[in-house]
C-alpha cells in the first residue's frame, strides 16, 4: 500500500512532470536539432567551397539577380497601374494631335483593359485622323453596336457616315435613324443630342414626315440656332404661316449675324443666300452672293457663281410664263444674266433654248443677245452652242455645223457640246455616223448614267444598225426620257431591225401618242 | 577550377595500362564496328546536309574539333571484357531497326539517331562498357547534331519569339519606355520591331547550349551540374535577347538606331560574347554551389579472369557480329539505292544567307486599275535580316470600296514559307479551317486566265481590325508558283506517304512535298486584303482575281531577277522522282 502510494507519488512528482516537459520541449528540441543539422551541413558545405569559384560566378549571380528583380517587378505590377500610365501618355499624344503615337499607347491600354471605352473612342478618332479607315470602321462598329446602345457620340458618328453614303438605300436610312435614336437616348451632352435630332429631322423631311421633323428640330434648335432655317421650311410645308414667319425671322437674324462676323466664309454666305432664295426673295439672295465676289479661292468663286445663276434662273421661272413680250422680257433679262455669270450650266442652256424656241420677238431678241455675246467676247462658247443647237432644231445644217464646231473648239470638255455636235453629225445629210460615235463615246464614259448622252448614242447606234447595243442605251435613257418621241422612234426602228415587231409596234404607238396635236 | 593538368597524371597512367599487349587481346575486331558505322554514313551525311542549311545549326562545323578535344582528355581505363552483352545487343537491334526504317521511309534524322545509338554497341564491341564510358562525353556531345523532332524546333523558335517579346515588353514597361507589344512585335512610336528568328535567339540558343555542354563535358562535371548549366544557359539566352530588344528600344529614345545594319550586328556579337562569358561564369557558380564528383577509377584486376569467358564465346560472337554488320550493310545499301534520296548535292549558296535583291519595279509597274480595283499608293519596305515578312518588299495598294488590298512582292526566302504563321505572330486569328491550299486549276476558270501552280488562301480576323484575306505563293528560278501551309502539308504528306507505302511496295512513288524545303532563293507574291466588315464570297472572288492578275505581271520579273542572280550557281537540288 505504502509502496503503491510511493510509486504514485513518484509518478506524479517526477515521471509525469518530466514526460510533460519532454513532450512540451520536443518541438523545440527537434527545431534545435534541425537547425544544428542544417548549420553543420552548411558549415561542412562552406568549408569545402572555394571563394574563387564564387568570385568567378559573381557576374552570373548579378545578372540573374537583376533578371529576377525585373521578373518579380513585372509580375507584381498590376495591369491597371500600367494601363493608367499608357492612358495618360495616349491622352497627351491625342491632345497634342500626335495621332500615330496616341494610337500606339491607346492600343496598349485596350490590350490591358479591353473595356476602356474612353481609350477605345480616342483610338477610333486617332485611326480616323491617320486615315486608317478600316480600323476606324471596325472600332466604330464596336463602340456603336447594331444591336444595342453603345457610346452616344459613336452612334452619332456612325449614323452621319451611313447617311452620307452616295448610294443611300431605305435600309441605310432606317439604320442611320436607329443609331441616331441610340445617340439621343444615351447621351447627356446637349451637342450630341442636338446633332442627332437635327439628322433625325432631316430624315423625317426626306420621308415627308414634316410634323416629326418639326418636333425634332424644335428640340435641337436651342443648341443649334441654325436649325431655324429648317424649321422655317418645315413650317411652310405644314402651312403654319405664323410659325414659318417666326422661324424665318430667327433664321434671317442668325445667318445675318454669322455672315457679318465671318464675311469671308463662303459657306455662311451660301446658306444665308439660300435662306432668301427659299423665301423667294431672289434680289436679296443675289445681293448676298454678289457680296462674296470676287472670291479668294477659284472653287469658292465657282460655287457663288453657280448659285447666282441658279437664283437668276429660279427668279426667271417665278415670273409669269405668259408669252406676251412685256412678260417675256424680264425672264429673258434674268436668263441672260444667268448665262453671263455661269455659262456652263445645263439648266441655263435649257432655259435659253426655251426662249429661242418660243418664237416671236423674244426669240429674235435672244438670238441678237447671243450674237452680241460672240461679238463682244462674252460666253462665246455657250452662245455658239445655243445658236448651233437652235439651227439644228430649225434644220439649218450649215449654221448648225458652223456654230457647233466653234462651240466644240471653244469648250472641248463640255459634254453638252459634244452631245449636241454628235447629234448634228448623226442627223445631217449625209450623216457622219462613225464620226458621231467618236464624239459621243468619251462623253458616255464621262457621264455613264446621263439619259441625254445615252439617248444620243442609242440613236447613233440604231442608225449604224447596231440594234442590240442601241436598245441597251435607249432603254436606259427611257427611264428618264419617258416622253421623248425621238427615243421611242429609235427603239421602234431597233426592234423592227431585230425582228421583234410586237415591241416595235408598241413604241410606234408611243410616238403617235407623243406627237403634238 | 579543375584543369587538364590535375587529371593528366592519372590519364597517362591508365593509358599505359590500356595499351599493354595483354589488354589488346580483350578487344573485339574493329572491322565489325567500322562496317556498321559505314552502313549508317549515307543517312548521316544527308542529315548533316539538311541540318547545315539552317543557320542556327551551322556552328556544328566546329563539332569535330570539339569532339577531338574531348577525346584527347578522355580518361582511358584498362580494357575490360565485354560483360553484360544483352544491353549492347538490344541497342544494336534498335539501331538496326531504326536504320532500316530511316532508309525505307527516307528519314535522315532517324538515320542519324540510329547511328548514334549504334555507336554504343560498337564501342562495347571494341572495348566493353569501360570503353563506352571512356568515350561517353564525346558521344553525348555528338547528340548536338540531332535536332528536335516533329517540328518541335520550329515551335521552340515561335515560343522563344513570343516569350522574348513578352519579357522585353515587361522590362521596357519597368524602364518607362512605352511601347506596344503583340505576338512577336514590339512597336515603338514610329518604329515596329519584329522579333525575327535571329532576334528570338534561336542561333544563340543552339551555340550556347552546345558551348555549355562542351564546357560541362570538358571539365567532367556531374550530370546534375550539366543539366543545371544547360537550364541556366537557356535563361541566359532569354536574357541576351531581351537585352537586345531593350537596348534597341532604349536606343530610339536617344535617337540611335540599333535596329538594323552594322550597329545591329555589332550589338548582337557583343551580347553573344557577354552571354558566352556568362555561361562560363554560371559554370563556376554551379561549381561553388554543387560539389564536384570525384572520378572513379576502375581497377584492371578483373581483366584476367574475363579472358577465358571472352574467348569461350568467340564463335557465337563472330556469328552475331557478322549478322549485325550484314544488317548495317543493308541499311547502307537501302539508303544509297532509295528512290527518295536526293541525287545531287545542294548548291553552296544554300549554305550561306541569300543576298538576293530585286530591282525597284516602281509605282507604274502595275496598272492603275486591276481586276476592278483602283491603285491607291506604292511603297518599298526594308526589314532586318531574317524578318519573316522578307528582308525587302515592294508593295502596291489597291482599293475597291472598303476593301484595301496590298499586293506585295517579298524577298528573299530560303524555302517554302507559311505566311499565315507570320500574320498569326502579329495578332491575326487564322482558324485552321479557314486555311486553304489550292491548285489554280481548282479555282473558277474565269479567274485563272491560264495561270498555274498552287496558291495558299487564309481568311483571318482581328478584333478592332476587321477581317482580311491573305493569298500567297512563292517562286524560285524554275518559275512555277507553289505555296505551303505547314499544317496542311503535314496532313497531306502523312496521309500520302502511308498510302503510297502500302500501294507501291517495290515500286516507289514520289513523296509528297515536304512542309519546309530549304534552298532558294525564293520570291513571295502576297496579297493582303482588309475590310472593316466580313468579306463575302463575292469579295473573295474579286480579291483572288486581283491576286492572279498582279502575280501574272510580277512573276516574270521575279523569275528573271532570280535567274540573273543565280546564273553563276548550279540549279537547285531536286529529288530523283522529280528529275
Amino acid at each position: 500500500m505504502f509502496r503503491t502510494f510511493r510509486n504514485l507519488k513518484r509518478f506524479f512528482t517526477q515521471t509525469l512532470p518530466t514526460a510533460v516537459v519532454r513532450i512540451v520541449m520536443a518541438p523545440a528540441h527537434f527545431g534545435t536539432w534541425l537547425l544544428n543539422g542544417v548549420w553543420q551541413l552548411f558549415v561542412s558545405w562552406w568549408e569545402s567551397r572555394r571563394v574563387r569559384h564564387l568570385l568567378y560566378g559573381l557576374p552570373a549571380l548579378i545578372v540573374f539577380g537583376i533578371s529576377g528583380y525585373f521578373a518579380a517587378a513585372a509580375t507584381f505590377r498590376t495591369r491597371s497601374s500600367i494601363s493608367d500610365r499608357y492612358f495618360a501618355a495616349g491622352k497627351r499624344a491625342f491632345d497634342t494631335r500626335s495621332y500615330a503615337s496616341a494610337k500606339l499607347y491607346l492600343e496598349r491600354v485596350i490590350e490591358l483593359q479591353p473595356n476602356d471605352m474612353e481609350a477605345l473612342w480616342m483610338l477610333q478618332q486617332s485611326a480616323r485622323e491617320t486615315k486608317d479607315n478600316n480600323r476606324y470602321r471596325a472600332i466604330l462598329a464596336r463602340l456603336a453596336p447594331e444591336d444595342g446602345r453603345g457610346r452616344a457620340d459613336s452612334h452619332l458618328e456612325l449614323a452621319a457616315a451611313i447617311l452620307k453614303s452616295p448610294n443611300l438605300t431605305p435600309e441605310d436610312v432606317e439604320r442611320g435613324a436607329k443609331h441616331l435614336k441610340y445617340a439621343v437616348s444615351g447621351t447627356s451632352s446637349a451637342e450630341v443630342e442636338s446633332k442627332a435630332r437635327a439628322l433625325l429631322g432631316d430624315i423625317a423631311v426626306q420621308k415627308g414626315q414634316y410634323l416629326t421633323a418639326k418636333q425634332e428640330y424644335e428640340k435641337a434648335v436651342g443648341a443649334r440656332p441654325e436649325l431655324a432655317l429648317q424649321l422655317f421650311r418645315v413650317s411652310r410645308a405644314l402651312k403654319e404661316e405664323n410659325e414659318a414667319a417666326r422661324w424665318g425671322a430667327a433664321a434671317r437674324d442668325f445667318w445675318a449675324k454669322q455672315l457679318s462676323q465671318n464675311p469671308d466664309n463662303v459657306e455662311y454666305r451660301l446658306i444665308a443666300a439660300d435662306m432668301y432664295h427659299g423665301l423667294g426673295e431672289f434680289e436679296k439672295a443675289i445681293t448676298i452672293l454678289n457680296g462674296g465676289l470676287p472670291a479668294k479661292k477659284p472653287e469658292d468663286e465657282s460655287k457663288l457663281r453657280q448659285f447666282l445663276a441658279q437664283c437668276y434662273l429660279h427668279w426667271a421661272d417665278s415670273l409669269t410664263t405668259d408669252s406676251a413680250l412685256e412678260n417675256q422680257n424680264p425672264r429673258f433679262e434674268r436668263i441672260t444674266q444667268a448665262i453671263l455669270i455661269y455659262p456652263h450650266n445645263a439648266e441655263v442652256f435649257q432655259a435659253m433654248m426655251l426662249l429661242l424656241k418660243s418664237g416671236g420677238d423674244v426669240s429674235s431678241q435672244a438670238k441678237d443677245f447671243l450674237l452680241d455675246n460672240i461679238a463682244k467676247g462674252r460666253a462665246v462658247g455657250m452662245s455658239h452652242l445655243l445658236l448651233g443647237t437652235q439651227a439644228l432644231v430649225d434644220l439649218d445644217d450649215a449654221q448648225a455645223e458652223f456654230h457647233l464646231k466653234r462651240a466644240i473648239d471653244l469648250m472641248p470638255q463640255a459634254p453638252i457640246v459634244a452631245n449636241n455636235f454628235a447629234w448634228y453629225l448623226a442627223f445631217k445629210d449625209p450623216p457622219e455616223l462613225e464620226q458621231a460615235m467618236t464624239v459621243i463615246d468619251p462623253v458616255v464614259k464621262l457621264l455613264p448614267n446621263d439619259a441625254r448622252v445615252l439617248d444620243t448614242r442609242g440613236n447613233i447606234l440604231v442608225k449604224l444598225k447596231r440594234y442590240q447595243e442601241g436598245i441597251n442605251d435607249l432603254e436606259r435613257a427611257l427611264r428618264t426620257l419617258k416622253d421623248n418621241e425621238q427615243t421611242h422612234a429609235a427603239l421602234a426602228e431597233a426592234y423592227e431591225g431585230l425582228g421583234i415587231p410586237d415591241l416595235a409596234e408598241r413604241h410606234r404607238k408611243e410616238v403617235e401618242r407623243l406627237k403634238p396635236r | 577550377m579543375a584543369t587538364i593538368a590535375d587529371r593528366g597524371e592519372g590519364i597517362s597512367q591508365l593509358k599505359s595500362q590500356a595499351e599493354s599487349p595483354f589488354a589488346t587481346k580483350l578487344r573485339g575486331s574493329p572491322f565489325i564496328p567500322l562496317v556498321v558505322i559505314a552502313g549508317f554514313l549515307p543517312l548521316v551525311f544527308w542529315h548533316l546536309v539538311e541540318l547545315l542549311q539552317k543557320p542556327e545549326y551551322q556552328y556544328l562545323v566546329l563539332l569535330p574539333l570539339a569532339a577531338w578535344a574531348l577525346s584527347t582528355i578522355r580518361e582511358a581505363g584498362p580494357i575490360a571484357p565485354r560483360k553484360r552483352p544483352l544491353p549492347a545487343m538490344l541497342l544494336a537491334v534498335i539501331s538496326c531497326v531504326g536504320g532500316l526504317a530511316a532508309a525505307w521511309f527516307w528519314s535522315p534524322w532517324l538515320g542519324a539517331v540510329s547511328a548514334l545509338i549504334a555507336v554504343i554497341p560498337c564501342l562495347w564491341w571494341t572495348g566493353g562498357w569501360k570503353y563506352v564510358r571512356e568515350w561517353l562525353p564525346v558521344w553525348v556531345l555528338c547528340w548536338l547534331i540531332i535536332r528536335l523532332p516533329f517540328g518541335w524546333d520550329q515551335r521552340l523558335v515561335q515560343n522563344l519569339r513570343t516569350v522574348t517579346t513578352r519579357l522585353a515588353s515587361g522590362v521596357l514597361d519597368e524602364l518607362g519606355i512605352l511601347q506596344l507589344s503583340y505576338a512577336n512585335v514590339i512597336e515603338l512610336p514610329g518604329k515596329p520591331l519584329f522579333v525575327a528568328d535571329a532576334c528570338s535567339g534561336i542561333n544563340s540558343l543552339h551555340v550556347l547550349l552546345g558551348a555549355a555542354l562542351f564546357l560541362g563535358l570538358w571539365f567532367r562535371r556531374r550530370a546534375l551540374h550539366i543539366v543545371a548549366l544547360l537550364a541556366a544557359t537557356f535563361g541566359i539566352v532569354l536574357i541576351e535577347n531581351v537585352s537586345r530588344l531593350v537596348t534597341v528600344a532604349a536606343g530610339f529614345r536617344w535617337k540611335v538606331d540599333l535596329s538594323e545594319g552594322a550597329k545591329h550586328a555589332t550589338l548582337g556579337y557583343v551580347l553573344f560574347a557577354i552571354s558566352l562569358l556568362l555561361v562560363i561564369s554560371t559554370d563556376q557558380l554551379l561549381v561553388f554551389l554543387i560539389p564536384l564528383a570525384k572520378s572513379k577509377q576502375s581497377p584492371a584486376t578483373t581483366a584476367t579472369s574475363a579472358i577465358h569467358r571472352s574467348l569461350g564465346a568467340s564463335f557465337v560472337r563472330q556469328i552475331l557480329g557478322a549478322a549485325w554488320a550484314a544488317a548495317a550493310v543493308v541499311v547502307g545499301a537501302l539508303s544509297v539505292t532509295n528512290a527518295s534520296m536526293p541525287h545531287q548535292l545542294p548548291a553552296w549558296s544554300t549554305f550561306s544567307p541569300s543576298n538576293f535583291d530585286m530591282p525597284k519595279l516602281g509605282e507604274d509597274f502595275l496598272p492603275k486599275e486591276l481586276a476592278g480595283f483602283k491603285f491607291d499608293r506604292h511603297s518599298e519596305v526594308k526589314r532586318v535580316f531574317g524578318d519573316p515578312f522578307g528582308q525587302a518588299s515592294q508593295q502596291w495598294i489597291y482599293r475597291r470600296g472598303e476593301i484595301f488590298a496590298t499586293v506585295s512582292i517579298d524577298y528573299p526566302y530560303d524555302g517554302y514559307h507559311d505566311l499565315t504563321e507570320c500574320y498569326t505572330a502579329i495578332g491575326w486569328v487564322v482558324p485552321e479551317d479557314h486555311k486553304e491550299l489550292l491548285t489554280v486549276e481548282q479555282l473558277p476558270a474565269e479567274l485563272t486566265d491560264g495561270e498555274s501552280g498552287t496558291l495558299a488562301i487564309a481568311r483571318m480576323s482581328q478584333e478592332l481590325f476587321g477581317s482580311s484575306l491573305l493569298l500567297f505563293s512563292l517562286v524560285d528560278r524554275n518559275g512555277v508558283p507553289a505555296a505551303s501551309i505547314k499544317s496542311k502539308a503535314r496532313a497531306t504528306s502523312g496521309a500520302e506517304t502511308a498510302a503510297d507505302r502500302l500501294k507501291s511496295f517495290g515500286n516507289r512513288q514520289p513523296n509528297a512535298a515536304p512542309a519546309v524545303r530549304y534552298g532558294g532563293p525564293y520570291v513571295q507574291f502576297q496579297l493582303f486584303a482588309t475590310s472593316p466588315n466580313e468579306l463575302t464570297d463575292e469579295d473573295r472572288k474579286r480579291v483572288i482575281a486581283l491576286y492572279l492578275a498582279a502575280r501574272k505581271l510580277l512573276l516574270p520579273k521575279g523569275v528573271e531577277s532570280l535567274k540573273e542572280q543565280s546564273s553563276s550557281s548550279p540549279p537547285a537540288p531536286t529529288k530523283k522522282e522529280s528529275a
